[in-house]
């Protein structure tokens, strides 16, 4: 059964019934006049307002949905490789400090004691050794005034005898 | 939420006799039920909104924003509260989306001579190989346009929309009676008019003082 019953028999025999007649041809008319794409563009619009997230119709070219995706992945790597370089920009510039770039510091810092200890202790048998000359250097001195006081007085003991 | 919509370029031949599990399968966001919904009343609405604006597309955005209602109150929260008067309901919403911008238009627009839109689509109607036949229903839509409010929705409801009397006494809250009698009166002034025009114009259409 239809939902267009038809209830114009009201009209039978009557001079209305030509004009019930010509209006179902314009009814029909009307409906012809409806553009080819008017069920599809329907769908469309219910798609689009009631679901927006699942937009999908496969009358939709799969281009926009792949050029999407490749965008949400670029604007995904861009803002990685951001944080990244901003994150190098604020620390000081500095060598990397690797495992073996440490321990070897520590074995520096060793050896630079050592060399401070022995500089030290060195240091201190410089003072000796300075003070040892010294003495010597003194006693040189001493000994050779001696000499020399001697080597006078013979002079002088030749010179009043008038032969050595 | 209704699914994503696949468009099918086959339509239903007829018409369910009971359109309640229709109904319910797109409230619930069944795909080909939406699309058998708007295979079934889409040209309907779009003939009933196009012959009250005289516009194309705009019949074509009314009959877009009146099944975006419906797909929203079906999904909605509040649900469907018309069971068993779908097609009422479909065209109480068509009725007043077309009434409420032609109030607007009354506003805001220049007026539009109906005679002179008449003559526009026999214009582009002339191309048609059923010349005659186009005239005749020129003719007719120039008489609709003269008709009062009240009668135009009965004509339009059941000869554009396709309802059943009972259907358009459910919407518009009528007694069937009441209906068959105003439809028979409208009829009548519909031919009154018709005959009047004919007998002021020749057979080539022109006043019959030029003719």
């Amino acid at each position: 059964m239809s939902t267009y019953e038809n209830n114009e028999n009201y009209l039978a025999g009557s001079p209305q019934a030509e004009m019930n007649d010509l209006l179902n041809d314009l009814g029909h008319a009307e409906r012809s006049r409806a553009p080819a794409g008017l069920e599809s563009g329907v769908l469309d619009a219910i798609a689009k307002q009631v679901a927006p997230a699942s937009l999908s119709i496969e009358q939709t070219p799969r281009i926009s949905v792949w050029f999407s995706k490749t965008l949400k992945y670029s604007a995904a790597a861009a803002l990685v490789l951001g944080v990244g370089v901003a994150t190098m920009m604020t620390r000081p510039w500095q060598a990397p400090i690797t495992t073996t770039d440490t321990s070897m510091i520590s074995v520096m810092f060793q050896e630079d004691i050592e060399s401070f200890l022995a500089l030290d202790e060195l240091d201190s048998e410089i003072d000796e050794s300075v003070a040892e000359l010294s003495i010597w250097a003194h006693a040189l001195d001493s000994e050779f005034n001696d000499s020399w006081m001697a080597l006078d007085l013979m002079e002088s003991s030749l010179d009043t005898n008038g032969a050595l | 939420m209704v699914p994503a919509l696949s468009i099918h370029p086959t339509r239903p031949t007829e018409q369910p006799n009971d359109l309640g599990p229709l109904i319910a399968l797109a409230a619930q966001g069944d795909e080909r039920a939406w699309v058998d919904l708007v295979d079934l009343y889409a040209r309907r609405v779009f003939a009933m909104a196009r012959s009250r604006l005289h516009d194309d597309e705009l019949a074509e955005e009314i009959t877009q924003s009146v099944f975006v209602t419906v797909a929203m109150k079906l999904n909605g929260n509040e649900g469907y509260a018309e069971m068993g008067r779908f097609e009422p309901w479909l065209f109480r919403i068509t009725m007043n989306r077309v009434r409420d911008l032609c109030r607007k238009r009354k506003r805001h627009a220049t007026p539009t001579d109906p005679e002179h839109l008449n003559r526009h689509e026999s214009k582009d109607e002339q191309d048609d190989a059923k010349e005659t036949k186009q005239a005749e229903l020129g003719q007719l839509r120039e008489v609709l346009d003269r008709l009062s409010d009240a009668d135009r929705e009965i004509i339009e409801l059941r000869h554009h929309g396709q309802l059943s009397f009972k259907q358009i006494a459910e919407l518009l809250g009528q007694p069937v009676g009441t209906l068959l009698a105003r439809h028979h009166r409208a009829l009548k002034k519909m031919r009154e008019q018709i005959e009047a025009m004919n007998q002021n114009t020749g057979s080539n259409g022109l006043p019959k003082e030029q003719a």
